[in-house]
């Protein structure tokens, strides 16, 4: 019963004390790498906006609402402070915490708030199959604060929670991967984003669409060989290829990067100007630099799918290349289904009329639902 | 040419077919906790304590914390910071603010013996956590050094929610005396609203309507006046009760979530949507929200539920169970899962048995229509029983559980 009383205070019995969630922080521990006789475990760690300002007085003008602006600023503060509250070891040796990517934090929204991303990585001396972390953050501050800890185990993934009576747990690890089976892995994350990241999939479709055929005035015509269409497949999917291979490494190096909404909403857009210039063409010979230049901005979009990966040092390189290759792969599983079909089908109305030209108004008004839905931060249909 | 737009039509039954199809499978994939990069430096992320604007209290409790830090020591100091800290985790629902009240307590805890004003305020933090056990344990060590009304009326709220009436209207009886009449008035009228008895409730209302009491005074005193009177059956007089403790004390979550209970109940479903506005922070009381936005169909009702549930994931994976009764409304109204609900709901009358923790229970068990949902409802009717409670939704559910094939 929630009742204050001058003088005398009555406090919550059943009423708003959890109308918040207490304070978490999530740690996701990736399994680790074989790096010669060492391990590097990459470490993703979101941590709430509201306790970094508890913690260091992020909301440095005192109005109430914490900006980009001050997150960034107190960035450095922030990892000290979360490097000096965790710990690991192995077989009794202890591991370093390391902060290589040296870029701004990222940010991600949790059912109770906003939180700070960042990216570590723990370099250990020897390789073993467990574990052992130590957890100390914000526990004088706030001795209800829990950290949840997810990790891959030996059977699937393994979630612990850490709190101010258990700071330190051990953890059994799979097998450290070397770098040639992180490859791999990152191959089959490439494809698995193609396949899944739909706004690619469709662009990349919008350029497919008009192979088989040709523009003669003001009418498409099919092609007379599919070799016609072969080289013209291959000139564009090699172009979008090359650009996105470009700004994804530029991204994943923390050379550049761009604000999240707008390489989101430039993407739709960049689908809706590939669908239209379908019926309205625009740029008709050179549809490969058409294809180049909006696949340099797709490069920005995976990367915030590769960043999810837990990129670190140890694990770039590979991560980078597979994820590369993976993504090639699965456009070429597209382009290997896509193009026979059309190629049999381009004589046809139906291909002519139905899936060019109907299919590109399609494509289109989905991603100008997408435009408006990133640009104007609202859901119209869900992605 | 006369074919073409019948090809036209098929192609476009075709490509609309993939593309539903794409999107729908696109509906699983893009985890919520994607991290990206915000547009500009300006960008707000987050809204803290206060909210918009400059916030006295916030700067004043800020220096006094700074204070401490200088003399962690100082028992009066981190006493007031503690009772700040609960004051506003009892105004806005903030949990971490008891957890701040619990730091700045800890080394008094510590100390042997425990003085009496940290023993106090840690018996607050705990019942506020639903520690019922070790909050009355806090309260009989202070209650036995000395004659206490703060002790003596938590112990009463304590006693209350555990369902033990006897003790807890001896607890308040042992507050003439040592706190003003409208204080004992208003721990009797706490215990007589579930067990029955209207003079206590009008007793109460003479005592707040007094000249020379307090807006704050009268706000408490309003409140409880008003839930007695919903319990008894009065829902007018309870609304009237209600709304005139949320106007003399508009912060106050707990009155507004009766209010909208009280509102659910009478089928005014959109009045409950102005009284909680769909940026609401406090998730009990977007709770009653999502309730009305799902039975009015309004726009929001999908993405309350969804957030109302991510929450509880959450919740879950940290180990918290201190909101089953929530969790069970939650998912008998917005999940449509009685038989989660009747276990929540369960588990929730273990811990604490006031009147809507036998009305969850009972409810649910009704929506099960089944064997198992009467055998698991069977210690609120013993309740119901036991305490004579005549609020008409919990007969009504114990009436249609005993009709239930």
């Amino acid at each position: 019963v929630t009742r204050a009383l001058v003088g005398i205070l009555v406090l919550a019995l059943c009423g708003p004390a959890q109308a918040h969630k207490p304070s978490d922080s999530y740690l996701h521990l990736g399994a680790p790498i074989a790096a010669g006789d060492r391990a590097r475990l990459p470490l993703r760690w979101d941590v709430a906006l509201r306790d970094l300002d508890r913690a260091l007085g992020i909301d440095t003008d005192h109005d109430g609402a914490i900006t980009w602006g001050e997150v960034r600023a107190a960035d450095r503060a922030a990892r000290a402070l979360l490097m000096a509250h965790f710990g690991a070891s192995v077989a009794g040796s202890a591991c370093t915490i390391v902060d290589r990517t040296g870029a701004a934090p990222k940010i991600a929204r949790h059912s109770d708030g906003t939180y700070a991303v960042y990216s570590f990585e723990l370099d250990c001396p020897v390789v073993k199959e467990s574990i052992e972390v130590d957890y100390s953050l914000l526990f004088d501050l706030d001795p209800q604060h829990r950290g949840l800890l997810r990790a891959p185990g030996g059977a699937g993934e393994q979630v612990v929670v850490l709190s101010r009576q258990q700071r330190s747990v051990k953890l059994s690890l799979p097998e450290a991967r070397s770098p040639a089976r992180h490859l791999f892995a990152a191959i089959g994350e490439g494809i698995h984003h193609i396949w899944t990241g739909y706004d690619h999939l469709l662009f990349l479709l919008a350029l497919l669409l008009p192979a088989v055929l040709r523009r003669e005035g003001r009418q498409w015509l099919p092609v007379d060989r599919l070799k016609v269409a072969l080289i013209d497949v291959l000139k564009v999917v090699t172009a979008f290829t090359a650009a996105h291979s470009v700004t994804l490494s530029l991204a994943a190096l923390g050379v550049l990067s761009l604000p999240s909404r707008l390489v989101e909403s430039a993407i739709a857009a960049s689908v809706v100007l590939a669908a239209l210039n379908n019926l309205w063409p625009l740029v008709r010979a050179d549809r490969w630099l058409a294809a180049f230049a909006l696949g340099l901005l797709h490069g920005f979009g995976f990367s915030s799918t590769l960043a999810d990966l837990g990129l670190s040092a140890a694990t770039l390189l590979p991560t980078l290349v597979g994820f590369n290759l993976g993504v090639e792969i699965g456009q070429a599983c597209v382009v290997a289904i896509f193009v026979p079909i059309a190629y049999l089908l381009r004589r046809r109305g139906v291909y002519r009329w139905g899936l060019l030209q109907a299919g590109s108004v399609l494509i289109a008004i989905v991603a100008a639902l997408w435009l408006c839905e990133r640009a104007f931060d609202v859901v119209i249909i869900s992605r | 040419v006369t074919r073409e737009p019948r090809r036209s039509l098929v192609g476009f039954v075709v490509a609309a077919a993939m593309i539903i199809a794409v999107l729908l499978a696109a509906r699983r994939h893009r985890p919520d906790d994607a991290p990206f990069v915000p547009r500009d430096d300006v960008e707000v992320l987050e809204r803290i304590a206060g909210g918009q604007g400059a916030d006295p209290a916030a700067d004043a409790l800020r220096a006094l914390e700074a204070e401490l830090a200088r003399a962690p020591t100082d028992l009066h100091l981190a006493a007031r910071v503690a009772r700040a800290h609960i004051e506003a985790a009892r105004s806005s629902g903030d949990a971490r603010r008891l957890s701040y009240a619990e730091a700045a307590l800890t080394p008094f805890w510590k100390t042997e013996p425990v003085p009496t004003s940290a023993l106090l305020l840690r018996a607050t933090i705990r019942q506020s956590r639903h520690e019922f056990a070790a909050a009355l344990g806090d309260l009989d060590v202070v209650i036995g050094r000395e004659k206490n009304a703060q002790a003596l009326l938590t112990r009463a709220s304590v006693l209350l929610v555990l369902g033990r009436w006897d003790e807890a209207r001896a607890s308040c009886a042992r507050l003439v005396g040592v706190a003003t009449p409208l204080v004992e008035a208003a721990c009797l009228a706490q215990v007589e609203g579930v067990v029955g008895d209207a003079g206590a409730r009008a007793r109460l209302l003479v005592l707040a309507a007094a000249p020379g009491t307090s807006a704050a005074d009268r706000a408490w005193a309003s409140s409880i006046a008003g839930e007695a009177a919903w319990y008894a059956g009065d829902t007018a007089g309870a609304e009237k009760t209600l709304r005139a403790a949320l106007d003399a004390d508009p912060g106050d979550a707990y009155t507004r979530a009766l209010l909208c209970d009280l509102l659910l109940d009478a089928g005014r479903d959109a009045e409950v949507l102005t009284l909680v506005r769909a940026d609401e922070p406090n998730e009990v009381l977007l709770l009653r929200r999502a309730i009305a936005a799902g039975r009015t169909q309004a726009a929001d009702a999908g993405a309350l539920a969804e957030r109302l549930k991510a929450r509880e994931v959450d919740l879950r994976a940290r180990g918290d169970h201190s909101h089953l009764r929530e969790e069970a409304r939650r998912l008998l109204t917005l999940e449509h899962d009685p038989v989660g609900a009747l276990a929540a709901a369960q588990a929730n009358f273990e811990q604490q048995k006031e009147p809507w923790d036998a009305r969850v229970l009972l409810e649910a068990a009704v929506a099960t229509r089944s064997e198992e949902g009467k055998t698991a409802a069977r210690p609120a009717l013993e309740w119901l029983a036991r305490s004579k409670c005549a609020w008409p939704p919990l007969e009504q559910a114990g009436t249609a559980l005993g009709a239930t094939p």
